[in-house]
Parts: structure tokens; sequence; C-alpha cells
């Protein structure tokens, strides 16, 4: 399995890095590993959409006695967003970082690391260990401004952070002293679900994640977070850091626990959905306002998950990742132009939020409708209405920052232009909908993933 | 039963203890931390401040205060009620 060198790769290059002194020559390093990583993750996707789950036994110890490392169609489609969304970043940075330029790409390559070894793990541990690898990098990242916005925000992540790393070691402390194991197929084997002991161990769990990624009721402290942090951060933290975390969300409520359809996390979802759009019509802060409107798309992916919408679930997941990280870098050009947005970016901008609100023939409208038409399938109206008029809500916020920018002058920056043609190309949707559709045989197999790991 | 009897004094114990050691009435922290204080009014931001009114949103964003002590005390008694509705659930 290719993609289980990408983690090697990435750690070993970020700790090479700092022995350089050269920029440029840090900055093309930390640009290639990470390229080379999505380009090894990616060949190692094609294989598994045409060949089914991959393993890989680290150091040759066979689950579930050793460190497995697993690859199946929702793993690898997490695994390539997130390894693409990273090199946009690191692009992106290369103009607008000029000091401490060791510092940044080692935490960078550090977070991007953790975050790849969270979404290809097959043991709950070594989950453990990849999430205090990605958030410790992150804490650095955030504070790397140095003022005194960057630091608070660091400092409140690091308690939050911390209280949730507490809680999940906690249950994982639990849940070896009641099944014995650590490795996800072997959970799946010996786990009772009608033992309320286990349910309580699962749900601990899962809500150290929730506070993690910041949904209702938990959602308080980020804002303040991601309006602390340099642009590139925060589209890092928005769009990767999102994803990797719903990505063990859904793991450990579709694959660990089995459970396809969840009242609470539904109406958790729309809870987060509404609270944090109406918040975000209140600030006054482009970067608030951006952050309040991430967390009220969060709700739009797990309203998918948790009624059993997968593919729609994923398939918005991705748009959104994609969108999220192009409307923080379209302002992020703000900071090299005096705080004027350049020209391309303001429309891209304006293309991220034409699609994110649901505007055909975008990306994000086919996510967006698949969602409206399997509640209203599954007789959900009321999700249906509330997630239609959540969308105009949506128009509202989004409409005011395009106010608030004033334009500047015109350069091209590859990394917005990449990612305007990634929204096109999601957009045309018949082609993508047959690899999500797959990613969602794959979710819905618990039985079969745990056979293909366990297997000799 | 006795669960939740248990899971209630752990809560209650929680909430007191918590509010011991929390300072009431702390310097309000800087704007950008949240609060977003409205320093002036924008012609285009009258529409949102109607609709504001209306739905009562002030009253919302004041859970955001900015203060990391407040943040803790919310998420760790919400953590608690949830997972107790879990588990009984």
């Amino acid at each position: 399995m290719l993609a289980a060198y990408a983690i090697p790769i990435l750690i070993c290059t970020a700790f090479i890095i700092p022995i350089f002194k050269n920029q440029k020559i840090i900055k093309t390093l930390a640009i290639l590993a990470i390229f080379i990583s999505l380009c090894l993750v990616f060949l190692s996707s094609v294989d598994v959409f045409y060949s089914g789950i991959k393993t890989f036994a680290v150091s040759g110890w066979k689950p579930p006695f050793g460190i497995v490392l697993v690859l199946d169609s929702f793993s690898s489609t997490i695994a390539s967003l997130i390894l693409f969304l990273t090199l946009m970043i690191a692009i992106f940075s290369h103009k607008l970082v000029k000091e401490r330029v060791k510092e940044f790409y080692t935490l960078l390559l550090l977070a991007i690391a953790g975050s790849l070894g969270i979404v290809i793990t097959g043991d709950i541990f070594n989950m453990f260990v990849f999430i205090e690898i990605m958030s410790i990098a992150i804490y650095g990242l955030i504070s790397f401004s140095l003022k005194k916005e960057g630091l608070e925000a660091a400092f409140k992540y690091l308690i939050i952070g911390s209280l949730s790393s507490y809680l999940m070691l906690i249950a994982l402390a639990l849940l070896y002293s009641q099944v014995g194991t650590l490795n996800i197929a072997d959970i799946i084997n010996k786990i009772n679900l009608n033992d309320n002991t286990h349910k309580t161990i699962l749900f601990i769990f899962l809500l150290s994640f929730c506070i993690k990624i910041g949904m209702f009721p938990f959602y308080v402290w980020k804002p303040d977070v991601i309006s602390g942090s340099l642009e590139p951060i925060a589209a890092f933290f928005v769009g990767v850091t999102n994803a990797t975390i719903i990505y063990v969300i859904i793991r450990t409520l579709y694959t660990i626990m089995g459970i396809y359809y969840s009242p609470w996390l539904s109406i958790l979802a729309v809870l987060t959905m509404i609270i944090a759009a109406f918040l975000a019509l209140l600030q006054q802060d482009i970067k608030r306002i951006l952050a309040y409107g991430s967390i009220s798309q969060l709700g739009y992916i797990f309203l998918a998950f948790s009624t059993g919408l997968t593919f729609q679930g994923v398939y918005h997941l991705v748009n959104n990742a994609i969108i999220e990280v192009l409307l923080f870098l379209s302002i992020g050009t703000m900071l090299m132009h005096k705080n004027k947005i350049e020209k391309i970016s303001m429309y891209a901008f304006l293309l991220g939020v034409l699609s994110l609100i649901g505007i055909p023939p975008l990306s994000a409208f086919f996510s967006k409708f698949f969602i409206l038409t399997g509640l209203l399938e599954n007789g959900m109206f009321l999700y249906a209405i509330v997630a239609g008029l959540i969308s105009i809500i949506t128009l509202l916020y989004y409409m005011k920052i395009y106010f608030m920018f004033k334009q500047g002058e015109k350069k091209i920056y590859w990394p917005i232009i990449i990612l305007i043609m990634a929204v096109l190309l999601l957009s045309f949707f018949p082609v993508w909908l047959q690899i999500f559709k797959s990613v969602e045989i794959n979710l819905l197999d618990r039985y079969g993933y745990m056979i293909e790991v366990l297997k000799p | 039963m006795i669960q939740l009897i248990a899971y209630l004094i752990i809560i209650v114990l929680t909430i007191i203890f918590f509010l011991s050691i929390v300072p009431r009435k702390t310097k309000k922290s800087p704007p950008y931390t949240c609060g977003e204080p409205m320093k002036f009014e924008k012609p285009e931001t009258v529409f949102y401040k109607t609709l504001s009114n209306i739905l009562g949103l002030k009253k919302l964003q004041k859970l955001s205060t900015g203060n990391l002590n407040d943040y803790l005390l919310m998420i760790f008694i919400c953590f608690m009620l949830l997972l107790i509705i879990l588990v009984i659930i």
C-alpha cells in the first residue's frame, strides 16, 4: 500500500526542513513532500476503488496485535481530499509567509501527517496519537502570527482541545478495559452494543469529537480561534481539520457502532445549522462570518450522515471542504494587497458563495439537492424545510461579506485558480456520483471491513 | 436508576465546583474575542439589525463572551447533559 509511505515522508521532511537556511529550498521541499504524498495516496486510492480494501501491517505485526493501516474507499477519498487542500494552502503560503518559514512549514507538515495518520489508521489508539500530533501542530500554527489575537486563539484551542483529548483518552481506556482490543476491526467483532457500558463509552468518544469540531452546543470557542488565525491557517483548520474529524465521527458511528440513523445527531445538526447561520448574520468581522458559516455547513453534513444519506453526506463534505478553503484563501489575498481583495479572488469568493448557497449547476447545489430530496423521501419534511430556509440565510450573510470588499489590483494566485477548477469539476456530478456511491457501499458494510482487516 | 442518581450528583457537584472557582463579572475581554460590539451602523447593516431584533439573536450572541472560563463551563455542562440523555435514550 503506497499510501503507508506518505506519513514517514511528511514527518521526515518536517524534521529535515530546519537544517536548511535558504527559504526557497525549505518551501520547495515542503511542497514537494506534500505533492509526493498526494500522488502516493492517489495511486493507492485508484487501487482501492478497483480492487477493494487495502491493509498494511506496520513492522509485519498482524492485526489485532500490531498496528494496521487500512485504506478503504471512504478513507482514501478523505486522504486525497486533505492532501490536495493542504497542497493548495502550502503553495498559497509560499508568497505570504516570509518570516519563520522553517517553523511554519514544519508545523504544517506535522499537522497534515497527523491528519493523514488519523484517516488511514485501523487502530483507535494510534488514531489518538495522530490526533495529538495534528492538534499540537495546529496550536503552533494558530499562534504563528505572534499577535495578541493569535496567541489568545491558540491558548483557547489548546485548553478546549486538551479537554477533548482527555475525554477521548478516558473513553479509550474504558473501551480497552471492556473489550481488550483497540483495533477497529476487532472492536466491531467484540463490542456488544446492547450493553449500556459499551454504549456510554462510545458516546463519550463521539462527544469528545463533537467538542473538537465545534458542533452545537460546543461551538462557542470556534469563531474566536478562526478569527485569531492567519487566513491560510484558518483555511487548514476549517477545511482539513474539519474533514478529518468528521471522518472519525462517521467511522465511529457507522463502522464501529453500526448506527446509520441517529436522531440525536440529527437534532444537534439542525440546531448547529440554525444557530450558527443566525449568529453569522450578527457578525461584523469577515473571518467571524466565515467561521460561523463553516459551523453552519457542518450541520448539513451531519444531518445527511445521521439520516442515512451517506453518499450525499460524503459529496457535501468534499464540496464544503474545497469551497471553505477557497473562501479563506480568497480573503487571504487581502493580506498581500493592503486590505483590498485581489480581483480574480473576489470572483472566486463569489463562485464559492453561489455554490454553497446552492445555485445550479454549481457543485454544492447537487449535494444540497440530494440531501433535501433524500430527507423528503425519508419523510423528514421538517428537516428538509429547515435545511432549505438556512440556505437563504446563508445567502444573506455571505453577501454581507461580498459588499464589505474593496477591490484591489489583479494578480494570479494559482492555488485559487486550481480550487476554482476543482469546484467546477465537482459540478459535473454524474462522474463523481459513482465514486461517492462506492464510498457509501463501503461505509455500510462494517462486517466486510472487519473480515478484510482481520483475515490471516 | 442508581446510575441516573449518580450522574445527577456528579452534575450538581460539578456545577457547585465551577461556580465556586469561576470569578464572576470579570473584566470584559477585548472586542475581537467576541461580543462583536456594534461600533456604528453602516447603511447595509440596518436590515440585519432588524432581523436580529425580530429573532432575538443578541441573547444568543451573549453566549460567546470570549471568556475561556465560561466556554469551559458551558462545554462541560452540555457534555454531561448530552451524555446522560444519550445513555437514558
